[in-house]
């Protein structure tokens, strides 16, 4: 006993002190086994030793029954040898060690709790086996033993022996039992009414004892006669002891009253004891045991129930508590989840008697790291952060979701080093941690231990336990994902607040449900129709407002992929430029996000940039023009100078006697003919000197092709150079501004003449060709007979400023570039094999007909 | 019988126009679109005088001009021009024309170079 509750400083001379205390029990036992006897007959009326030998061999293991019986030995022979012959006490030992063997090893293998006596069948299996069955085997040897060496009847000796084992196994075994197993503290523990009690029955019992068995003059008179009488004044206080202190009270007051009676039945007699005392005593031994057998039997039946009813109330305590918890964390913010979990820990322990409630989080933040939040009686919780690989033998359990369960500290594995001195440090007797799952994760761990023996935690709390980690699992997990969905939110408003572009998002209907910080449109708040405000401004005259409508409303009925749109607004100063892009919301319920830029410098720039550029390629124009200017000359004075030879001539025939009016009017309506084509050759230089705005038509490519080549007729005449012109059969119609396009194929043929002046006449040719490719491209190609491109200026013929002419200024193929890019189309350069270089532009063919 | 005059100029309406002018002044008039028509005609050895578009399309006059002082059998060239070429005008004069004429011109010019080729010859 003092071993088993001592603390663990004292486990190395355990086992020491407990054969100490068997041997000093069982000579104890025997002396007063020797008190309780009529010599000269052997056999005592109450005979401890051998109940405590029973007891102590159900409460060890088996592999150390023999240290035990030998322990018991010099107590046996110091109690035995004064008094009695060495073979028959060694033989008595012999037969009393093969009484507890019997006993203990008949209830190891019948019953399913041997040191247990708390239901009947554990009860019947104990009085059968250990109180009954074990002394009348053993009560034969030892009959025949003291007959043989003492003489004595050995009827009465077996008869005395048995009837005083039984008694004393019934009484003693499972007072001696009880309180080893369930030790002092329970008393200690019990509230000061069931001390009380307990003086109260004991007093009871020892004056109803005292009243029963000690009065001499009474006693003499008659015991086996009128038995039944006076014994039932003890019964009260027995069943008393039955009902309210189980099984471990009643024996203790069974011992006591055998005790009582026996002592009361032999001590008035003394050494001079009769047979008729014998005779009584031995009543009395019946008259006990038979007593004791259904009383201890309905003590297992009353503490069997009572357990259960027990069970009954904790299991309904636990599911009241599991109840209430779950109601606290259902609906729970996830602000207050740790607070809560803090004060939760604190309720579970104080409620279930625990002595460390611990609740242990995987941290969020780094993958290895717990977050350990431990609850002990009078302490507050402190969340403290601890390395996984501290607690590597219970970081491993948990994430293969096991739930660790442990009795004692020697149920660790020997590689749960930091566990072990943990129990060691927090003086942890018993523990049972059980993972916290959400899902296919492991959140982390809920443990629950107590420091003392007496409250060792079973298996069916941690069933419980799970139920409870359940609930804080999905408490943690939930917390995780409103903290994620709040820094999602949290992000998302972050976003809208800092883009610099007003976004507006819109539901399905159109509505505006949000809107970035940058968001100005006037109307457009949230909350309002974002398309019917567009339509509004339609109504009110805005031309783009029925075009924007209709390009949201296609985003959001997902009939269009995305809308881009730019419109202008007239602010109070200036006209300003804004671009919207609208794209759909990815997301179940639909919707759109709307993006309106301020694309006013942008405008400005692009205005800007497109003015230069006309005025660069006007510029150009011009300078061509000036190059052109003596062929321009010719063409202008060859129609002037039919005029006025036509004129001329007309006033000769005029003074003429007779004039010739036929010839005259033919005269007339040649000098209209010439004065048209004159005015043609200014229009067209006019036209190519004009400096206008880009406007964009259908026209022929091979229309335009030929009046610049008729433009440059007088040119290529004056250089001697050839032009050989072959269009394709069909019109190209192409989309484009007819000036710009003049302008590059008049640079184009400027340039091929330009190319071969230092080439002999009869080799100037320009062979200008159009053709329609792959049936979408119009293709235009200028080859020369020049000197060609020179090695490696491919790239540079196109950049600003290149050229190779002495008076040129590098711009033409430049512009022409620009012209094509804004036409959607390309220009490239190419040597031909034989000689001299071909220059090609292409774009897109349109449908329709020339303007 | 009137002198022949023959014109060469690829400027239609040029052609006619002159053609018109010299009839009128009671010359006879042949009138051809280009160098290689003159060549080939029966006129080129009766003209008293050639009036000779400077820039026409294939031959040019001026190569007309070197070909038949060549040949030797050169009438005397009046050149008229619609583009005005000093290096032309040089190396035609220096070759022997009459005048050299920018178009347009006045009728007298032209017809006091054609007297003079006539007179001249």
């Amino acid at each position: 006993m003092m071993a088993e509750t001592g603390n663990n400083r004292v486990q190395g001379w355990r086992p020491a002190a407990t054969l100490l205390a068997v041997a000093v029990a069982y000579y104890v036992g025997a002396q007063l086994g020797f008190i309780l006897r009529f010599p000269p007959t052997t056999p005592s009326v109450l005979w401890p030793p051998n109940s405590i030998l029973t007891a102590t061999l159900l409460l060890t293991p088996v592999r150390r029954w023999w240290l035990y019986l030998l322990a018991a030995l010099p107590a046996h022979l110091a109690a035995e040898l004064p008094v009695l012959p060495p073979l028959l006490v060694f033989g008595l030992f012999a037969t009393n060690c093969a009484e507890a063997l019997v006993a203990a090893a008949g209830l190891r293998w019948l019953s399913d709790a041997p040191t247990r006596f708390d239901t009947l069948p554990r009860m019947a299996v104990f009085v059968l086996v250990g109180a009954l069955a074990a002394p009348f085997v053993s009560s034969f040897p030892d009959a025949a033993l003291v007959t043989a060496i003492q003489g004595e009847s050995y009827s009465f000796v077996w008869r005395t022996r048995f009837f005083s084992n039984v008694l004393a196994s019934l009484t003693i075994v499972p007072a001696v039992v009880m309180a080893v197993r369930n030790g002092l503290p329970n008393l200690r523990a019990a509230a000061p009414h069931r001390h009380l009690e307990a003086g109260l029955l004991a007093s009871g019992l020892f004056l109803a004892s005292m009243g029963q068995f000690g009065n001499p003059s009474e006693f003499g008179l008659g015991l086996p006669a009128e038995l039944s009488a006076p014994v039932a004044v003890l019964l009260p206080f027995l069943l008393w002891s039955a009902v309210r202190f189980g099984p471990g009270g009643l024996s203790v007051c069974l011992v006591a009253t055998a005790l009582l009676a026996v002592v009361a039945g032999t001590g008035e007699s003394g050494i001079f004891v009769t047979q008729r005392a014998a005779e009584a005593v031995l009543s009395l031994q019946i008259l006990l045991s038979t007593m004791a057998i259904p009383l201890m039997c309905l003590a297992a039946v009353i503490e069997e129930r009572r357990q259960a009813s027990e069970a009954l109330a904790t299991r309904l305590r636990l599911e009241e508590m599991l109840s209430r918890l779950s109601a606290a964390f259902v609906h729970l913010p996830s602000t207050e989840m740790h607070r809560a979990l803090d004060e939760w820990l604190g309720r579970l322990g104080e409620h279930m008697g625990l002595d460390c409630v611990v609740i242990a989080e995987y941290s969020r933040t780094a993958a290895d790291e717990l977050v350990v939040r431990a609850w002990a009686p009078s302490e507050p919780v402190k969340p403290q952060t601890v390395a996984c690989r501290e607690v590597r033998w219970a970081d491993d359990q948990l994430r293969q979701r096991q739930t660790i369960a442990v009795r004692d500290v020697g149920d660790l594995p020997p590689h749960a080093h930091a566990e072990r001195l943990m129990f060691r440090l927090y003086g942890i007797r018993s523990c049972i941690v059980v993972p916290l799952e959400a899902g296919e994760r492991v959140l982390g761990g809920l443990a629950v231990a107590t420091t003392s023996a007496d409250r060792a935690l079973r298996e069916p709390f941690s069933g419980w336990l799970r139920l409870v980690a359940e609930v804080f699992a999905s408490a943690l997990e939930r917390t995780a994902m409103e903290d994620a969905l709040r820094a999602s939110e949290g992000m998302k408003s972050a976003i809208l607040s800092s883009l610099s572009n007003g976004v507006a998002v819109l539901d399905s209907d159109g509505t505006i449900v949000a809107v970035s910080q940058s968001w100005t449109i006037e109307g457009a708040t949230v909350g309002s129709n974002y398309v019917t405000a567009w339509r509004e401004t339609a109504r009110a005259g805005a031309s783009h407002g029925s075009d924007a409508a209709a390009g949201i409303a296609a985003v959001l009925a997902r009939e269009r992929d995305s809308f881009a749109f730019e419109y202008t607004a007239r602010d109070p100063t200036a006209e300003r430029w804004y671009s919207m892009v609208v794209v759909p919301l990815n997301q179940p319920d639909g919707g759109a996000v709307i993006s309106h830029t301020d694309v006013t410098e942008r405008k400005r720039a692009e205005v800007n940039a497109q003015r230069s550029r006309q005025e660069l390629a006007h510029f150009t124009r011009v300078s061509t023009m000036g190059a052109l200017a003596a062929s321009l000359a010719h063409e202008l004075n060859q129609p002037l100078a039919a005029i006025l030879s036509n004129a001329q001539a007309a006033r000769r025939f005029l003074d003429a006697a007779r004039p010739d009016l036929g010839e005259i009017r033919s005269i007339l309506s040649d000098i209209v003919e010439d004065d048209k084509r004159a005015g043609k050759v200014i229009e067209g230089l006019r036209e190519l000197l004009r400096k206008g705005e880009t406007e964009v038509e259908l026209l022929d490519l091979n229309a335009l092709i030929r009046d610049v080549v008729k433009l440059l007729g007088s040119d290529a005449l004056i250089r001697r150079v050839r032009m050989h012109l072959d269009v394709a059969a069909e019109p190209l119609i192409v989309a484009g501004d007819r000036i710009q396009l003049q302008q590059v194929v008049l640079n184009l043929l400027v340039n091929a003449m330009d190319a071969m002046a230092d080439c002999p006449t009869e080799e100037r040719v320009v062979s200008v060709q159009t053709e329609l490719c792959d049936g979408q491209t119009a293709r235009v190609s200028v080859q020369d007979a020049g000197p060609g491109i020179l090695t490696g200026q491919h790239d540079l013929l196109f950049e600003p400023f290149y050229t190779t002419k002495p008076t040129g200024m590098g711009m033409g193929l430049s512009i022409s570039r620009s012209i094509m890019e804004a036409h959607g189309g390309l220009i490239w350069a190419t040597n031909n094999p034989a000689r001299g270089a071909t220059f090609s532009f292409a774009m897109p063919i349109r449908n329709g007909t020339a303007t | 019988m009137p002198s022949l005059i023959c014109v060469i100029d690829d400027d239609r309406s040029v052609l006619r126009a002159l053609r018109r002018l010299l009839w009128a002044e009671a010359f006879a008039v042949e009138a051809f679109g280009s160098a290689e028509e003159f060549l080939a005609s029966e006129h080129r050895a009766n003209a008293r005088c050639l009036v000779l578009d400077v820039n026409l399309t294939g031959r040019s006059g001026l190569e007309l001009q070197e070909q038949l002082l060549l040949t030797g059998a050169a009438p005397p060239i009046v050149f008229i021009t619609a583009y005005d070429d000093r290096v032309a005008r040089e190396r035609a004069c220096r070759a022997g024309a009459v005048d050299y004429l920018r178009k347009p011109f006045d009728d007298t010019a032209l017809l006091d170079a054609i007297n003079r080729a006539i007179r001249g010859s």
